[in-house]
């Protein structure tokens, strides 16, 4: 093919692609553009470009007259940015910050491309028959009829009202979903919703614990910290009423805005963070991009990456940058991925073998009354002083004072064993108060049956976690925060009854956020089903080594300094 | 993916509304836990669909394109696919070249919603005049971006 082939080529397709597009073509038309087309793999390559050059010149050409509509018309647009958001008034603000923000051309074009295409997203919610005018064209129209309408100062406001309306979603539309959250709990009046659900416009929000992320059907995304009060407004805004929120907003959803009781954070294309305290007045903070924040009273600040506003009485005022990792940016796949600690909790007399106490009072296992509970063998009870119920190795607690065994008396010479019906208490030097919702409590004993036929794990015997209340003296399972649940007599997982040595047995607690209400310290309880009535050797558990280990998050991660 | 709907249905206002579909159909199989390798042929993909779909209530019009053309097209467009910002930028500068009064006509053609015979009448001019004419300035303002791609890629 000649370069004059080709040029020919070029320009015949070029006109067919322009009146195919237009929806002129005539039928013969059409059969000469299949012809063309089917007839080189050129013909297609010319055509991509030429689809390409015909959209390019038609978004830049359309913008440039939106833009001039949007000069002319900010005032009406400022209006119409006070009544309740719609994607129109979402288009139409982010027209008046493009332009008041002195943006350069292409930047504008960017803007209404995205605010094209979110009014593409919205037209298509319902069939409206005035479509077939052409997005952006549709568009201009709108402004400049709005903005007529705003001229006429009789008109009428319910009337102004049913004509946004149109352009507004319906009342049962779907604008973001719940992508996912982490310890969540929500506010009484609030109805606790699952991961994945489908929000409407004008649900609301309200947390008082955990974490939630939000994607907008734009793409915006927003990470609420409760707690926090939040409305989804539409496919492309919300309201943060009270609380902290995290936006990532994409280049598909420029112009995401977030309207809070002070001012109206509408976003260029950014990451930014927005707090609302107490008495309303809101803090923002852009992390990357900018965005413009306006107030009822026109004033407006256009915040780069770095920079903070807050508002006094209403009034946007320079502030204090937030820190870094006042947001938190993302919800982690996986909690328990995130990097951990664990540390070992102090218990007093944690071990028999390495820490015996010789004497009854002296460890922090604490004896109490003995239970006796005719034969049922459905309680326990503490140990009281002078009885012979706490047996370490062998040699009971005879008259306040333990006689341990020495070595040559068996080889597990230390654990401790409870009589049936008897119980023990430990306490931490670790406050509940101190722990963090989501922390991992494990608590791990040895148990189970040394090396003689007589002592054992006795049936159904647990152990547990406990608020710090020690002066329990009828202990029931369910006088736990936690416990291992009943563990069967000689678990496989806690004895070796072949070599009759001990074995661990652990249970893990994620700490919950009442948990942190409780004023004692986290408590250890220790228990031996059956009562006094059926004691007798091998209803005895035996435990020793007992360990408690704290695994927290080091934090959520941090959002990372802005460049 | 608008540029792909047009690409494979090059009607501007069927395009809209199959965008239109897409984007819900986007967001309705989108799922968070199972993110498509690779999301853009995914969308496209989907895109596909919705083009054929469309084809189907266009074709009782007769005003389509033939299955094998779109097949064609729709395996060689993905790979293709170039965001067009950059082209934009290219075709601003040239615009700005043109002399004012092709700037006018092309503005009128691509913004105004005039059709040919409406832009002929006001100038006093053939319906194929102006055809030839906006042709032209058309075919100019192609030369002028690949020339400023050219441009670029040697620099």
């Amino acid at each position: 093919m000649t370069d004059h082939d080709q040029d020919s080529l070029f320009e015949e397709l070029q006109w067919l692609t322009v009146v195919l597009l237009r929806g002129e073509a005539t039928k013969s038309e059409l059969e000469r553009f299949e012809e063309l087309m089917l007839s080189s793999v050129e013909a297609r390559r010319f055509y991509r470009v030429i689809v390409q050059e015909e959209l390019a010149l038609k978004l830049l050409l359309e913008v440039n007259e939106s833009t001039a509509m949007a000069i002319r018309d900010q005032a009406a647009l400022r209006k119409l940015a006070e009544s309740p958001s719609s994607s129109l008034v979402d288009v139409a603000v982010e027209a008046e910050h493009s332009v008041g923000a002195n943006l350069n051309p292409s930047r504008v074009v960017q803007v209404l491309q995205s605010a094209s295409s979110k009014f593409d997203q919205s037209i298509g919610w319902r069939r409206h028959p005035i479509r077939f005018l052409g997005t952006v064209a549709l568009l201009t129209a709108i402004v400049w009829i709005l903005g007529a309408i705003f001229v006429l100062t009789e008109w009428n406001k319910q009337q102004l009202a049913e004509q946004s309306n149109v352009f507004r979603a319906p009342a049962t539309a779907i604008v973001a979903k719940l992508v996912r959250s982490y310890d969540l709990e929500w506010d009484a009046n609030s109805k606790p919703l699952a991961d994945g659900t489908s929000l409407k416009d004008g649900q609301v929000l309200r947390l008082t614990s955990g974490l939630a992320e939000i994607q907008f059907r734009s793409g915006a995304r927003v990470i609420l910290e409760a707690p926090v009060d939040f409305e989804t407004s539409t496919l492309n805004s919300g309201k943060l009423t009270f609380g902290k929120l995290f936006a990532h907003v994409p280049n598909s959803a420029l112009g995401f805005s977030i309207a809070t009781p002070k001012v109206l954070v509408t976003d260029l294309g950014t990451e930014f963070g927005v707090e609302v305290d107490e008495s309303a007045e809101t803090k923002a903070t852009v992390f990357k991009g900018s965005v413009v924040v306006t107030n009822d009273d026109s004033d407006k600040a256009t915040l780069r990456a770095g920079q903070s506003i807050e508002t006094r009485t209403g009034q946007i005022v320079p502030a204090e940058r937030l820190a870094e990792n006042d947001f938190i940016q993302k919800i982690p796949d996986d909690p328990l991925a995130l990097p951990t600690t664990t540390v070992a909790l102090h218990i007093s007399n944690a071990s028999f073998e390495a820490d015996r106490n010789t004497s009854v009072d002296d460890g922090t296992f604490v004896k109490g009354e003995r239970g006796d509970f005719g034969g049922e063998l459905t309680a326990w009870r503490s140990l009281s002083g002078t009885e012979t119920q706490v047996a370490v190795g062998w040699n009971k607690l005879r008259d306040s004072t333990l006689h341990p065994r020495t070595i040559a008396d068996g080889p597990h010479s230390q654990a401790l064993s409870l009589q049936s019906g008897a119980s023990v208490l430990n306490t931490t030097s670790t406050a509940w108060s101190s722990l963090i919702a989501g922390d991992e409590l494990m608590l791990t004993i040895a148990l189970g049956m040394p090396n003689m036929e007589s002592l054992n794990w006795n049936e159904e015997s647990f152990f547990g976690l406990t608020d710090g209340d020690a002066n329990l003296t009828t202990v029931d399972i369910d006088d736990t925060v936690a416990n291992s649940g009943l563990i069967a007599n000689n678990p496989a997982t806690g004895t070796q009854s072949g070599d009759g040595s001990l074995a661990d047995v652990s249970f893990t607690y994620t700490v919950q956020p009442s948990d942190l209400q409780r004023n004692g310290n986290i408590g250890i309880l220790i228990c031996a089903k059956g009562s006094g009535a059926n004691m007798k050797i091998g209803n005895q558990s035996t435990f020793d080594n007992v360990r408690l280990r704290r695994k927290t998050a080091d934090k959520l991660p941090s959002i990372p300094p802005a460049k | 993916m608008r540029q792909y709907i047009l690409t494979l249905l090059p009607n501007y206002t069927e395009a809209e509304d199959v965008l239109a579909e897409t984007n819900m159909s986007i967001w309705e199989q989108f799922d968070e836990n199972d993110e498509p390798r690779d999301f853009r042929a995914w969308a496209c993909t989907i895109a596909y669909y919705q083009v054929l779909t469309r084809r189907k209530q266009l074709a009782r019009r007769g005003k389509v394109l033939s299955d094998e053309l779109i097949d064609l097209l729709a395996s060689e467009a993905v790979e293709h696919l170039e965001r067009p910002d950059q082209r934009i930028e290219a075709l601003r500068t040239c615009l700005e070249k043109l002399n004012q009064a092709h700037r006018e006509l092309i503005q009128k053609y691509y913004s105004g919603g005039w059709k040919l015979e409406e832009i002929a009448q006001t100038l006093g001019h053939t319906t194929a005049a102006v055809k030839t004419r906006i042709s032209r300035i058309r075919r100019k303002l192609h030369l002028c971006i690949e020339s400023q791609f050219t441009t670029e890629d040697l620099a």
